[in-house]
């Protein structure tokens, strides 16, 4: 890692030791072989943990619970033992890491980097980041809301909380989802529109991660969200030395997410922009620190390309 | 739109039109898909099609039965009682949780049933909660329905109850005429009713 010397790169950014790791820590969410080779649901011990990432409990590979899906349970089931869990574990996970778990060990943010891989390999041209991605970066900020509400509201109006994000959006369930219902002509018969809009939804976000990077992580993902508030000061996130930064915007220009700075709460910790920055002023940190003087933000006009 | 060709040549793309081609993807899958949903999917007529997925299912793995397995309910009476002994009329076989909102909500659709058919008795297989967590829930639920408990997920092993709600509709031999893997969000009770109807065929 940096030595933290100024003099000029201090060294590339993490690269493809990143995708090495995605990997890995995808094994986490796909631990339970059995379930899988049954195509069912496991019940293990294990499961009453939550994983950082985004995943879901009813896949069958599952060997953890995921954290949105946990927090939404919390809110249905009213239960203050469980809510003081979850919110804790998340409060944990988020002091560690924040959205260096979107970037280092999260199976979907996983698989939309390989997407965006595949695109740029098959030269499909790529949507850059703008002014209109930056707005809709907040349409994330309503998905983690429904996580919060959706439980609460439906548990207010007829006594039963529903996990209206997990049945309604949530791409990562749809995926074993789909291997589920295949396997199982009872399931069949009973699926409907529901499970038509989960599939066309996944579909499109798979296009979508062709063309523009990571549009479920930018957009939708209520976990990213939640993780973001803790990006300016968590244990694990890259920094900005203020006495080696010229201002020159190259990490902003070079970030694919729409950040206004350097470990914002949009900044999933990738390090592309380490690779970027040439007067060597960005490096990876470990440790509690003081709130850095970060830069001011390169001026917003220079950086975005608009259409 | 010159701004537009220099993205193009960039190598980059138009936003809006990947945003549209993005949401036309979305609308003709949609109505794709729906095509092989929603009741337009074949039934499942027989049951041996899900028992093999469990490893302690026995009678269910062998394909050609469609017998239900004959389960020890331990009643929330403190009694016990065999699956068999129920042969002679339809039983609707279900396992719930007081955490699941979609268990909850086919009750009233199954007690419809119990009143609309006679003979039919509902046998209620709580996975996985204490009894005092069971008598609470029908404390405040009146139905008359055989209530089981099922702490240790012996039952539901025996089922292949990867997710719940999962209803059987049983008929008076002790054959499971079918199996019901969720709930519909429009109602169960026409499902249940062709279902018992068959069975009492």
């Amino acid at each position: 890692m940096a030595d933290g010397n100024n003099k000029g790169r201090s060294g590339k950014g993490p690269g493809a030791k990143r995708h090495l790791i995605q990997l890995l820590a995808a094994l986490l969410y796909n631990l339970d072989f059995q379930s899988i080779a049954t195509l069912s649901v496991g019940r293990a011990p294990s499961k009453s943990v939550c994983a950082p990432g985004l995943h879901c409990y009813s896949c069958p590979g599952a060997a953890a619970a995921c954290p949105i899906g946990s927090l939404q349970q919390a809110f249905a089931s009213s239960s203050l033992p469980m809510g003081f869990y979850v919110g804790g574990t998340l409060l944990a996970f988020g002091a560690l890491a924040g959205r260096t778990i979107c970037g280092w060990a999260c199976p979907f943010g996983f698989l939309q980097d390989m997407l965006d891989k595949l695109g740029r390999a098959l030269h499909i041209p790529e949507v850059r980041k703008g002014t209109w991605s930056r707005r809709l970066s907040w349409f994330k900020y309503v998905m983690l809301a429904l996580v919060i509400a959706g439980p609460l509201i439906t548990l207010a109006n007829d006594g039963l909380g529903k996990p209206l994000f997990c049945s309604l959006v949530c791409p990562a369930g749809t995926l074993p989802g789909i291997a589920l219902v295949a396997s199982s002509p009872s399931l069949q018969g009973m699926v409907g529109l529901l499970f038509s809009w989960k599939v066309s939804l996944l579909l499109a976000l798979v296009t979508a991660a062709l063309f523009l990077y990571r549009p479920f992580c930018r957009f939708l993902c209520p976990l990213g969200a939640l993780y973001g508030f803790f990006n300016r000061f968590c244990v694990l996130r890259y920094v900005v030395d203020a006495t080696a930064c010229t201002n020159c915007g190259a990490c902003v220009e070079t970030c694919r997410m729409d950040v206004r700075q350097v470990s914002d709460r949009e900044c999933i910790q990738c390090g592309a922009c380490k690779d970027a920055c040439e007067f060597g002023a960005i490096r990876f940190s470990v440790g509690m620190r003081k709130r850095d003087a970060s830069p001011q933000a390169p001026s917003v006009e220079r950086t975005h390309h608009d259409e | 739109m010159t701004n537009n060709e220099q993205n193009r040549k960039a190598g980059s793309a138009n936003p809006k039109i990947i945003l549209a081609a993005v949401a036309v993807v979305l609308v003709v899958a949609f109505i794709v898909i729906s095509q092989f949903t929603g009741g337009n999917a074949s039934q499942n007529d027989d049951y041996d099609g899900m028992g093999s997925r469990t490893q302690s299912s026995q009678a269910a793995s062998d394909s050609s039965s469609s017998e239900a397995p004959d389960v020890t309910l331990n009643l929330v009476d403190g009694t016990q009682k065999q699956l068999s002994e129920s042969r002679g009329h339809v039983v609707i076989l279900s396992f719930w949780a007081t955490w699941c909102p979609y268990c909850i909500e086919e009750m009233p659709d199954i007690q419809k049933i119990t009143e609309d058919y006679e003979g039919v008795e509902a046998i209620l297989v709580n996975c996985g909660e204490d009894a005092q967590t069971v008598e609470d829930f029908m404390a405040e639920n009146s139905y008359d329905f055989t209530w089981a408990l099922d702490e240790d997920y012996a039952v539901q092993s025996t089922y292949p109850t990867s997710g719940i709600p999962y209803t059987l509709v049983i008929d008076a031999e002790g054959n499971v005429v079918q199996a019901f893997s969720g709930s519909k969000a429009s109602g169960m009770y026409n499902d249940f009713a062709a279902a018992v109807e068959e069975a009492m065929e």
